[in-house]
């Protein structure tokens, strides 16, 4: 199932009223989140987001690793306030494409994540004892408590949160999930995190 | 009425969608599609097949299951945590909706559609909600995208048209320059090199006069002392309808002759091709030694220019091509067996050049010349093949899904009406219903004048291109 249409493009991706920078910085927060639940999941690094953004065309908005770290680091959440800058509603398109596009990548991976984790609740059995998400939930709750300020979060809101991002990441997977995720990071904008 | 048929199956459910779609639809450049239903069968393997569900309901149905399903998947995406509540209650109850039910499972509650079983909802999970979600949204995108597909057909048909217009302008201008060529060839030379061929008889489509002008050039002072008198019982190039394809040439004749008529000896005016028995010959013939009797006709009836109509060698399909098409005959995938691509005329000495096997054969040593597709239109064993070939061209488009090849055996009795349809394998049974068979009761080909019955293979190919062979 995996994508064999044409690249998304930003053309996908239009919005009637540009957000707020309040909305703004919930939609970096969530963008951001997501790339950490992927990164938990599989092998991703900041070269395969760079060669991502190069597969898509999109390299002009994410040139290196130093300008890709400036843009995660501009999630208001992050521990870090050094070098932060301003996520502008290109570079949020950009990274919607480039985390469908790894997502669709990551399908298979992603889908059987969820599938275990509906099997595991299923069974009233705890998720952690499936290898597979075990380690997804510690690689996403030890990387969230190291880079995020709010460190003191609850355990199991985080992990509600790793799994929740990841049944997200099973819709954007698809071929026309970087229209899902805008949309949602639309609407998500006007909710508090 | 032209029949759609899609499949979208996602690993937990399939959709199918059967329609209809109005051949006006080219015309129009939209498609007018008309009795579209859909099946949706949940078919998880995880799941006994008893307690599987199929839904069924009509297009009105299917939009709104689309609009149901993607909304509820957006606003569930939206909520911060897996456990929110996203039901979104239906404006009629007869209407289907889905809202949340536990942790990871939604349920579907099915409203009016149509459903073989008893139950009103279907609890699905996130996996099978999202394969519903895909193979609905695969369907949403591929009915917005059917104007750019029936654009791109009746774009399709213009250069097919143009193109042969161009080969048949080539064959009359081949055939002027001929007319002038300097009489000092011998008559035993001229069997061969002043030649007139033509597409076949059996060829329909493209016949002569329709690329005749629909009125001859009048400073041609010449022309109607010179006719013979066949043609001067005849209107000047006026009436095409009653031109049969072994008649074309003489109406091809006034245009091309008339400069000078006499130079041309009734002997020059036809292709005379003798017969060869060399069956495992594959060179290209000589034109000494001809093997073929095209477009037979009386030396005296015509003064005939040679008039070549020739493929360009790169509309002729290799060998190879024709092995990739799945055809089970050895002979079809026999390196030996090559067929000359460049079939070429000269236009000093205007040989024709031909290959050696052509008809003394027996039927299943031709399993061959049918599947050369274009060039096999000169060299079919029998009309019929031609004509099987010419009638799926005009009726048959490929499905845009159509990964294979798709071969039916049709048998046709001997009055040349098609008697029965086998598919051979999944993927032809499963389009059957788009090929457009003709109706037994209604003449197919012409009849046939040794068997009862003949057996012809039909090979239909995604691109578009379509084989005849004889099947024994």
């Amino acid at each position: 199932m995996l994508s064999q249409l044409k690249p998304p493009t930003f053309k996908d991706l239009s919005v009637k009223k540009t957000p707020d920078n309040k909305q703004l910085d919930n939609i970096k927060t969530h963008l951001d989140l997501l790339l950490l639940a992927l990164e938990s999941l599989a092998e991703i690094t900041s070269d395969t987001i760079i060669t991502a953004a190069k597969h898509l065309k999109i390299n002009s908005t994410i040139t290196n690793r130093v300008e890709l770290w400036r843009l995660r680091q501009s999630n208001p959440i992050r521990k870090s306030s050094g070098g932060r800058k301003k996520l502008d509603i290109e570079e949020a398109k950009s990274l919607v494409l480039i985390i469908c596009y790894l997502a669709n990548k990551h399908q298979e991976l992603i889908r059987r994540g969820v599938t275990l984790l509906e099997e595991s609740l299923s069974q009233n059995q705890s998720p952690h004892q499936i290898t597979l998400l075990g380690d997804y939930i510690d690689k996403f709750t030890n990387t969230y408590q190291d880079r995020m300020e709010e460190d003191e979060t609850n355990y199991n809101k985080l992990e509600q949160l790793g799994f929740k991002l990841l049944i997200d990441l099973l819709f954007y997977s698809d071929e026309n999930g970087h229209r899902r995720l805008w949309l949602a990071l639309l609407d998500y904008s006007k909710i508090n995190l | 009425m032209v029949s759609l048929v899609k499949r979208y199956t996602p690993p937990t459910c399939s959709l199918e969608i059967v329609g209809k779609v109005s051949p006006l639809s080219i015309y129009l450049q939209k498609p007018n599609l008309k009795e579209l239903y859909f099946q949706l069968h949940f078919d998880d393997p995880r799941f006994a097949a008893e307690t599987q569900i199929t839904v069924t309901g009509d297009r009105h149905l299917l939009d709104s299951l689309c609009n149901t399903v993607r909304e509820y998947v957006q606003n569930f995406l939206t909520q911060p945590t897996i456990t929110s509540n996203v039901t979104k209650l239906p404006t009629s109850s007869q209407q289907p909706y889905l809202h949340p039910q536990g942790v990871t499972n939604h349920k579907l509650h099915l409203g009016n559609l149509n459903r073989q079983s008893s139950p009103q909802s279907i609890l699905l999970s996130v996996v099978q909600l999202f394969d519903l979600a895909h193979a609905l949204e695969e369907y949403s995108q591929e009915i917005a995208s059917l104007p750019e597909f029936y654009r791109g057909q009746s774009k399709k048909a213009i250069p097919l048209f143009a193109t042969a217009g161009i080969i048949l302008a080539v064959g009359l201008t081949v055939g002027v320059k001929l007319s002038h060529q300097s009489p000092t060839t011998s008559p035993s030379d001229s069997v061969a090199k002043n030649s007139t061929s033509e597409i076949r008889p059996t060829s329909p489509k493209k016949p002569l006069s329709e690329v005749i002008p629909p009125q001859p050039s009048t400073n041609q002072p010449v022309t109607p002392a010179i006719l013979p008198p066949t043609l001067q019982k005849r209107e000047k190039l006026s009436p095409p309808s009653p031109v049969t394809p072994p008649q074309s040439p003489k109406l091809t004749q006034p245009s091309v002759t008339s400069t000078q008529p006499s130079q041309v000896k009734p002997s020059q005016t036809e292709l005379v091709i003798i017969p060869q028995p060399k069956p495992q010959s594959t060179q290209p013939k000589q034109p000494e030694t001809p093997t073929l009797i095209i477009n037979p006709q009386p030396p005296q009836t015509e003064k005939k220019p040679p008039i070549l109509v020739l493929k360009s060698p790169s509309e002729v399909p290799t060998f190879q091509d024709n092995s990739q098409t799945n055809l089970s005959s050895p002979e079809l995938s026999s390196p030996e067996t090559t067929f000359p691509n460049d079939l070429s005329l000269n236009s000093s000495n205007t040989q024709l050049i031909i290959p050696e096997k052509i008809e003394e054969e027996k039927p299943h040593e031709n399993l061959l010349k049918p599947s050369l597709d274009e060039t096999a239109s000169l060299f079919d064993y029998t009309p019929q093949i031609a004509e099987v070939r010419n009638y799926f061209q005009e009726k048959w488009q490929p499905p845009t899904d159509l990964q294979q090849t798709l071969q039916y055996r049709l048998v046709i009795n001997k009055n040349g009406y098609l008697q029965t349809v086998i598919p051979l394998g999944y993927n032809a049974e499963f389009y059957l219903q788009q090929v457009n068979f003709p109706p037994t009761s209604v003449s197919f080909v012409s009849p046939f004048s040794q068997s009862e019955t003949q057996t012809i293979r039909l090979v239909l190919q995604p691109d578009g291109n379509i084989l005849t062979l004889l099947d024994n």
